[in-house]
Parts: C-alpha cells; structure tokens; sequence
C-alpha cells in the first residue's frame, strides 16, 4: 500500500510541478537554450528577463523549503541538461553546488544571482540573523522588487551574452519584465503609504523579509522561527509571545511552505490570527504563480492585516 | 532574579503550562506502564513498538488522517504481532522483535524521504513536539491517560497474578494469553501518545527509566509502581524547566534527569549493600 | 459419565511439546479424596500430565476431563503450585500478596478483597506456620519457605483438587512434614490431591496411591506399589542398577534428564 502512495505522490508531484509553470513552448525549444533555476521564484524572474525565448524549469517542486531541500539524483540529471544554472548563493541554496558537481558543470554554468550586488553600490546587504555562511548576508534579496530588478537585469545580460542571436527578443521581454516591476513596486509603496507607519508592524514565519521590510518601511516585530529546520526553543517562543503582545501585532503570518504548530500555538495564546499565505522563497498556486502575483497577494495581505 | 520568578516567568505562557501538563501525563503513564515492561524484561519490545508506529504516523500524516490513529495501528499491529510470534517460537526471540524493530522503521523513513517537505515534521516525530501542544492535543492525552489508568486499576490484580506466575494464573482461570495481549495493546497505546511530547526515540527511557530505579529502591509491587509515577512526574515537570532555562530539547532534559536519577539509586543500593556487609562483616 | 464419582478423568490421552509426545495414550481416574502422588523418570510426563489436568497443555489426543466437565471449565476450582524453579523470587511481591492471588478466583474479574477474603489469607499463612512472614518479600525465603507460601496460597483458594507439581523435591523433613501434613487434611476433608515427586520414601510413606509413569501409565494403584520391584524396573529401566547382596538402587537425579525436558517452561 506505502508503494502505491508513493506512486501516486510522485504522479501528483510531477502534475505540480508541470503546472507549476515550466514554460515549454515550441519556440522555446527551438532555440534548445536550457536554463535550470533552483527556485520557482528565480525561474519566474528569469521569464520575466527572458520571455518565451528559450527552456526555463526549476528544481524545488511547489511548496517545499528551499533551504532544507534534499535534492535527489534525478535533480543532478536536470542540471546536467541545462546551459545556465541560475541560484541565489549567499547561503540559501548552496545544495545545488554538489548537484553541480554531480553534473560536471562548472562556476562558468552558474549565475549566482545574489553574490556580489555590492560591488557597484547598486545594493547594500543585510546582515543574515542566523550567520551559516562566511558571507552572513541576508539572501533574501528578490523579495524587494528592487532586487528582483537587478536578478532580471543579470539573467538578460548573460543570455544575450551566451546566445547573441536572441538579443532583440530578450531586451524586448525584460524591457517589459523591468517596467512590470516598477509599476509593482509603486503600487505597493502606495498601499503602505496608506498606513500610519507605527501601525506597519508584521510577524513572519522566517526572517524572509528583511530587504521587503527595508523597501517598504515596516517593522518586523519577531520571527518564529530563527533558521528553517530547527525548531524555536520555549524561551524564543516567549520571547515571541513577549514581542507580539508590546507590539499590538494582530496578524501571523505562516509562510505557504511551512507546516507549523508552534505558530498556530503563539498565535492561539496572543490573540494574533495566523495566515499561511506569505510567499517567500517560493511561488505557490495562482494567484501566486508568479512573481508579480506572489508580491501582490503578500502586500495585499500584510497590508490587510495592518489595519486590523 | 530570583528563584521564584524562574519557576513561575514561564507559568505566564499557556503553552508552557500545557506542555508541563502534557509532559507530566505522559511522565505517570510512561511509568506505571513501564512497571509491567521492566518485570516482564519486554523493554525491547517497548523500543520495537515505538519505532514501528513511525510507518503509520508518516502514513497517516500523509493521507491527512489523525496521526495518533496511524500509529497506534501500527503501534498495536506490531506489538501483538510479536507476541504471537514470541508464543509460537516458544522463546523471547530477540532476534525476530530486532527484525520487525528495524524493518517498519525502515518502511518510515522510506516512505517519510518520498514526500518533499519541511524537515522539521521529521524531528518532531522522532523527538517530540511538546511546545506546539493544542488544547485538543491536551484534552485526548489526558482522556486516554486517564482511560489507561482505569484500565490498570481494574484489571490490577488479574495482570498482577498472571505477570507473576502465568502457569498458577492460567490454571485459575484467567485468560493469561489475552491479559498478555491487552498489556502490549496498553503498552502500544501509551507509547504513541506519548510520541508527541516526547518522539520515537526518546519514549523508550521515559517506559523503561524510572520503573528500574523503582525497582532499585522498593520490594513491593506496589509501592514500585507508586515511585517509578512520582519519578516520571517529576523528570518531566523539572525536566520541562530545565528545557526552558537552558535552551535544550525537552524530550532530552526530560530523559537525562531520570536516568541521574536512576544512576544516584543505584550508587545509592550499592553504598548501602556495602554498608551491610560490613555490618555483617563485624558482627561475625 | 462418571461425574460424580471422578474428579479427574483422563481417556487415552497424548500430549507433547514439538513433535515429541511426553505422555501417550494415558488412561486415569482419580476420585474425590484420594492422594495421589505421580512418579517415574524425567522425561516421563509427569509435569506434563499435571498441566494438563490444570489446562495449561492441550492434549493432541484423548479428552480430560475435570469435576465432572471438559478442562478448564471449572478452573476456579482448581488450584496449581508450580516448582520451585518456574517462579520468579525477584519479583516484589509479599508472601502475604501471594497468597491473596489465590483468592482470584473467588474474586472475579471486578473484585476487591473483603474481609472474607483476608481471614482466608490469614488462615491459609496460619495453617503452613507462616503468618510472621506475611510482609516478607518472596526473594528472601528459605527454600522451604517458598514452598509453603505457593502452598497457603492454594489453600486460601479452597480448591476442591490440588495440583502440585513436586511439592517436597528438595525440601527439609520438618517442611516436608508439614506440607505432608496439610495434603493427608486436605484429602482427608473430600478433596482430590495429585502431586508429582521424585521423593519414592516419601510416595510410599504419606500418599494413599501412587501412578507410575513412564509416557505411559506403567501402574495406578497403593502406594506400595512404589516399592514394587517388577513396577520400578518396568518404570525406571536403565536406572536401576543392582546391588552385590541383591536389591536395586535406583538412580534418578532430578535435574538430569534423559532426551528430552518435561517441558520446564
């Protein structure tokens, strides 16, 4: 009976994934340029650079942990049938680099999206709560449009630069890429405007929203939880709970790969209402199917909550 | 700060209130079910059960059925499985219990590494998860606990007399194969729902650990069952403190503090032993 | 169906552990008020058949039958000491909690004891001389002691058929005296006693009949059957070794056993 479940887990699985958006249009195949992202969110990013122009997947299925992800060895063989890989770096993903490995590419197949944006004073990092790395910067970074520009503007650069030929249709598709994202942007600086700014405080799942809470101006009050995979000891849930209740929050906000009771437990004991549908370090069903979709849906949520 | 406002700080959050509540249940009926498992010499048994209800909480889990149910399927399957096993082989058969013990445990990882998800279900099941107790969790560990014990106090002299002696019980009368049947069901039970508050791993101690201080320490039935409770109970609730004040699993405190305690009995039986013997000793 | 006149009744009855038969084809009756000692050779069945007088064997073949009814009907009425070696002394019981299991049977499945069921503890501890030692943990008496207290606690049953599986093998004569003693009352009172023993002396001295028992009944009948040397020979066989001046002796440890065990589980 377990093998059959598993069976079908796996068919459900490859369904999600399939509708989960890897965009396999015949002209997409025609050109045969691969791109292998780790994320849903990073292979959305990457349509809005590069259009219908050539092959984009992922490899975390929709709903699980991009930072506990155990990839298996069929992942290594996706890898290996890709041209570029794109990855976030700075910590967040580093389990790709022994699937890389695995594939017999090199650093030249990787573009690491969020290395390095400090050189050129185009972005200043934050520091990572839970330092993992020698870099102990927040990955986060694609979570403030701005940010995100910048992924969709290297993606660009670096397909234009491995298939010339397409130069025209990938400038044209990031050209819109680039303006979607500031009309977002602007819409969302002026749905936080709207709130008086002692009430823009809001309690996430996992310190994701560091950059977005810079962009935008809002207080994290807490975390649940300090580093994906470890449980919060009883001290940080009280502390939690402390923090909860001096801020007024209302709103806690689950994050859609996350199962949790703890937060339905702190939430239960402050008052505070749990909502599962932030979007953070991955895209989920629509309206959170993209980008753009996932950005809005959290703004109009948190925003929501703040007025509460 | 002083000592008071440690013990009391954390009484201010509910869910350290109901995870105390919940560690201390389970603390009692680990305990006194524990009693039975160490005089019977089944404590392998009880570390079988517990890692074979892993395949039925990751099934249950993942057809969204109540987790306890799963595991307690499993959990009964495989004990009354291997008492049917140990009675027709005739011996206590370690090794088909060491069998049964590693293969559905197997079947739960098996199954568990299939599905793509957050990790940390995974730690909750093998050690507990007594922080993200509900009210609900509460109340249906204190109903079984409480079902349990009724079922031991009203069966108390019959499972007595048929652990001690089962060819005396069994030509009494009494159905000495389905009372030993009904203490693996009751050992199977206790232990999946104490999976919540402590996890796979760690229940084994919290069965085995204070009944075999007990027994160190008091030559009646009884009263062994009396302190091995008032062990398990007090492990838990200062174990739970120790948890908060040290930022370590609770599972673990829990289990560490009955085996010190086991270990100061036992240096405890020793010096006295020795102190009568060299009474012995002087007065010869 | 002579109910009333047998209290045990074994018709051709064969039983074993594995594939080996220890008893084959045992035909018995015994009646209400005999004291009947069960001997012969290890390996011969005698533990064997006690259990299944008392219902903790199944036979392959043959029926038993018990006060009248199949085995186990009227179990409650049964009691059964089993030897030495098959109790567990570490266990933290009392003499006194062993004897109050006795009472079990007359207890039911919800019961508690009363009154009644004390003063048949204390009466039981009183007739085997061991009311002093009623608070005593079982693991720290004496040989003789340990077989006292199984004893009360069949008394405090007040079965009508007692079985003991060898009752005085090892014990002291002043214990074995005693226990002797309570048997001759018991039987003495209408109840049907069988014990097994390897004590011969003791068969032919204090038993009313014995049964000699070598897989098969070889002799069921007075005790001095016991002293019968064509019986022994027929039941000992290879054991008896003959003496310079004519006679036997007979050699038969205990703990030895030739092939197979009785079943000591």
């Amino acid at each position: 009976m377990s093998r059959r479940l598993v069976a079908l887990l796996m068919v459900l699985l490859a369904v999600a994934a399939a509708c989960g958006g890897s965009s396999s249009s015949p002209s997409a195949s025609a050109s045969g340029y691969r791109v292998m992202a780790t994320t849903s969110v990073f292979a959305d990013l990457a349509r809005l650079a590069l259009g219908d122009s050539v092959q984009i997947d992922s490899i975390v299925p929709a709903g699980v942990d991009v930072h506990t992800f155990e990839p298996s060895p069929s992942d290594a063989a996706k890898i290996a049938a890709a041209d570029l890989i794109l990855m976030n770096g700075l910590g967040l993903d580093e389990w790709a680099v022994s699937l890389i490995d695995a594939a017999h590419k090199g650093e030249g197949d990787v573009l690491r999206l969020g290395e390095g944006l400090d050189t050129t004073d185009a972005w200043t990092y934050l520091a990572s709560p839970e330092a993992e790395t020698e870099d102990a910067y927040d990955p986060h970074v694609w979570l403030d449009p701005t940010g995100a520009a910048h992924y969709v503007q290297r993606i660009a650069d670096r397909v234009v630069q491995d298939r010339p030929e397409l130069t025209n249709t990938i400038r044209s598709a990031s050209a819109a890429g680039f303006a979607a994202l500031q009309d977002l942007d602007t819409e969302v600086r002026a749905l936080f405007s709207e709130i008086p700014e002692a009430n823009r405080k809001i309690v996430t799942f996992h310190d994701a929203f560091g950059y977005y809470a810079r962009a935008y101006n809002i207080t994290i009050v807490g975390v649940a939880i300090a580093s994906p995979g470890q449980d919060p000891s009883a001290r940080e849930i009280a502390a939690l709970i402390d923090a909860i209740r001096a801020s007024g929050v209302t709103t806690v906000f689950s994050e859609v790969q996350f199962p949790s009771k703890v937060l339905t437990s702190i939430a239960a004991e402050t008052g505070a209402t749990v909502l599962a549908d932030l979007y953070s370090d991955a895209l989920g069903a629509a309206p959170g199917d993209t980008y753009l979709g996932a950005m809005r849906a959290n703004a109009t949520a948190i925003a929501a909550s703040m007025q509460r | 700060m002083n000592p008071l406002d440690l013990l009391i700080a954390p009484l201010g959050y509910d869910f350290f209130v109901r995870a105390l509540i919940a560690s201390a249940l389970v603390g009692v009926a680990c305990a006194i079910v524990g009693s039975f498992v160490v005089l019977k010499g089944m404590s392998f048994i009880g570390d079988a059960v517990s890692h074979a209800a892993f395949p039925g909480i990751v099934i249950a889990y993942l057809i969204g059925a109540p987790i306890i149910l799963g595991g307690a399927i499993a959990a009964i399957g495989t004990a009354l499985g291997i008492g049917a096993i140990t009675r027709r082989s005739g011996l206590r058969s370690d090794a088909i219990i060491g069998v049964l013990f590693a293969g559905m445990f197997a079947l739960g990882v098996a199954i568990f590494s299939s599905i793509p998800n957050y990790v940390g279900d995974l730690f909750h099941f093998l050690f507990g998860d007594v922080l993200g107790i509900s009210v609900g969790d509460l109340l249906a560990l204190t109903l079984l606990v409480f079902g349990l014990l009724l079922v031991l106090r009203l069966l108390w002299k019959e499972l007595l007399f048929s652990t001690f002696d089962p060819l005396g019980a069994g030509a009494a009368g009494l159905p000495v194969r389905r009372l030993d049947d009904l203490l693996l069901i009751l050992i199977a039970v206790t232990i999946v729902i104490s999976l919540q508050a402590v996890g796979i791993v760690l229940v084994v101690a919290m069965i085995t650990t204070p009944a075999a201080t007990a027994q160190l320490l008091v030559k009646r039935f009884t009263a062994m069952i009396q302190v091995a409770a008032l062990i398990g109970v007090s492990a838990a609730i200062v174990g739970l403190y120790v948890s908060y004040s040290l930022d370590i699993a609770s599972g673990a405190a829990i289990v560490l503090l009955e085996t010190l305690i086991f270990l100061l009995a036992l240096a405890f039986t020793l010096i006295r032993s020795r102190i009568y013997a060299a009474r012995g000793a002087a007065k010869i | 169906m002579n109910s009333e006149t047998n209290a045990i009744e074994l018709i051709d009855v064969t039983a074993g552990y594995g594939d080996r038969a220890a008893i084959s084809s045992v035909s018995l009756s015994l009646a209400p008020g005999s004291l009947t000692a069960i001997f012969g050779p290890n390996g011969g069945g005698k533990s064997t058949l006690l259990k299944c007088i008392a219902g903790l064997m199944q036979p392959w073949d043959g029926s038993v039958q018990v006060l009248g009814a199949a085995v186990g009907m009227h179990a409650k009425r049964v009691a059964y000491v089993p030897q030495a070696e098959q109790v567990d002394w570490s266990f933290p019981v009392s003499v006194g909690e062993v004897v109050m299991m006795g009472r079990t049977p007359a207890l039911g499945p919800l019961g508690r004891p009363g009154a009644a069921d004390h003063a048949a503890v204390s009466d039981a501890l009183g007739r085997v001389d061991m009311i002093d030692l009623a608070q005593r943990q079982i693991g720290e008496l004496s040989g003789g002691q340990r077989r006292r207290v199984f004893l009360a606690r069949a008394i405090a049953a007040d079965p009508e058929i007692y079985l003991l599986d060898e009752p005085v093998t090892g014990v002291d004569p002043t214990t074995q005296e005693k226990i002797m003693n309570i048997l001759d009352a018991e039987a003495a009172r209408g109840r049907t006693v069988v014990a097994t023993t390897h004590d011969l002396a003791c068969a032919a001295q204090r038993f009313h009949d014995v049964v000699a028992l070598a897989g098969r009944v070889v002799a069921h009948g007075p005790a001095q059957l016991v002293l019968d040397q064509a019986v022994l020979e027929k039941t000992y066989g290879g054991h008896l070794v003959p003496l310079a001046g004519g006679g036997v002796v007979l050699l038969d440890d205990p703990h030895h056993s030739h092939g197979a065990h009785e079943g000591h589980e």
